[in-house]
């Protein structure tokens, strides 16, 4: 299989490499640039663990070609921090007690912050409809809302 | 594993025809790709891929004199929340809302969904009642084709292997009030099991004209002249009404026969007619 021109933007950072065409986003990022906050939960664009931001939208990495992004701006739940502390959504996860196994996290933080970016005062209504693409087997979704809540009141 | 054999990004319409022209190997045009890469999971041999996201004038929704149009890389997201769909056809709109996720609709596009062919596409039932078309086109010609004309019961469409949609156009219905329902097992990240998209015209208070459209209940979603005549000639307050919904119930009976699911589908497509006809009248 022949290699392809591969150009973006990861969490601040340009990346130029070649990749072969059939390697998911998700697979460049978790096997390629070692970044493995991005979860593979279904492959399927059923369970959201995999969400990234492009270009300030989610999107599920499990159902994009790397090859689609070339170009783009991503933000991986690593980009999220910054070099000194946590970023205030994270924060009011952990205060709120919204994390339990973790593995939802990422992406929920990720959908959380695109909504955030967008709208800073959503409703709780708008809240649930962000993070609907994203499911939780562990919390019951109760603390995940209350903390998106919390971060809003604090951006 | 993902089974692509090439890729290709053209820049231009007219790349795309002629990379879609004299294609040795199996190739699939790639708009979103939420459905695409599900089927390249399962493909039995290497898929060529036409990705044709780089083609800026695809991305558009633009509203003429009669007629709205959109090209085939406008995403759910991007129906969604377009001003000109909201105002003159909120079925569409909010059809679009429901599909998947958040996730799934800023990459997702309407002109996938109807390609895919699913008797369960969300999009398409709206699409439907409005006798919306698409644009067909490969380096020899373009025509429009219907929706329901180009659907080949599931997941099929009449395409030739050098076809593309290069987007979607219906005409606009002038005080039409339109609404849509969806019954899933969740609320989000759901299939369908029964849609449908409805719109009334009335004059003096009184129903001159009805669209009705289903999905879920057929190998594609269909416009249901029983449930559209039931309506015509009925006042708004009486829209709703158990003649209309029995015409519903009907119809769905029709189209399932023996199918395990008619008992069921029956019963609920009153509720999600109703729930439609609530949707439209709210407007």
């Amino acid at each position: 299989m022949s290699t392809f021109a591969f150009n973006a933007t990861v969490n601040g950072k340009k990346i130029e490499i070649n990749i072969k065409p059939n390697l998911r986003l998700l697979d460049l990022l978790r096997d390629v640039l070692d970044l493995t906050g991005t979860k593979e939960g279904c492959g399927e664009g059923e369970c959201g663990a995999c969400t990234v931001i492009v270009d300030g939208e989610i999107v599920n990495s499990c159902l994009l070609l790397a090859l689609q992004v070339n170009g783009k701006k991503i933000i991986t739940i690593e980009g999220v921090a910054n070099d000194k502390e946590i970023h205030p959504i994270q924060q009011s996860f952990v205060d709120k007690g919204a994390v339990q196994c973790g593995y939802c996290t990422p992406g929920m933080i990720l959908a959380a912050k695109a909504l955030l970016d967008k709208s800073p005062k959503p409703s709780k209504k708008e809240i649930a409809i962000a993070l609907s693409g994203n499911v939780c087997r562990c919390t019951g979704y109760a603390k995940i809302a209350e903390a998106v809540l919390d971060a809003s009141h604090k951006i | 594993m993902i089974n692509v054999g090439s890729y290709f990004r053209p820049q231009t319409i007219g790349e795309v025809y002629e990379l879609l022209s004299n294609r040795k190997n199996p190739t699939k045009v790639l708009a979103g790709g939420t459905d695409l890469l599900l089927h390249l999971h399962k493909a039995s041999e290497p898929v060529d891929i036409v990705d044709i996201g780089d083609i800026a004038l695809l991305r558009t929704i633009g509203e003429h004199e009669d007629e709205i149009r959109f090209g085939s890389m406008v995403t759910f997201t991007q129906i969604q929340t377009s001003e000109i769909i909201l105002k003159n056809y909120r079925a569409l709109a909010k059809a679009a809302a429901m599909v998947g996720s958040p996730q799934i609709r800023n990459q997702g596009t309407i002109v996938g969904n109807i390609a895919n062919a699913s008797p369960a596409a969300d999009s398409v039932p709206a699409l439907v009642a409005v006798d919306a078309q698409v644009l067909v086109a490969s380096s020899g010609s373009q025509r429009w084709e219907k929706i329901v004309d180009l659907l080949a019961r599931i997941n099929k469409v009449n395409l030739a292997g050098n076809e593309i949609i290069l987007g979607v156009s219906f005409k606009k219905i002038p005080g039409l009030r339109s609404g849509f329902a969806k019954l899933g097992k969740r609320n989000a990240l759901a299939i369908s099991r029964i849609s449908a998209a409805v719109g009334i015209v009335a004059e003096n208070n009184m129903i001159t004209e009805a669209r009705v459209a289903l999905g879920a209940v057929a190998p594609n979603p269909f416009r249901s002249h029983q449930i559209e005549n039931s309506l015509i000639g009925k006042s708004l307050d009486e829209a709703i009404s158990e003649d209309v919904l029995e015409a519903a119930s009907a119809a769905v009976a029709e189209k399932l026969g023996n199918r395990a699911s008619a008992p069921y589908k029956r019963q609920a497509i009153k509720g999600i007619v109703r729930q439609a006809l609530e949707d439209a009248l709210d407007a």
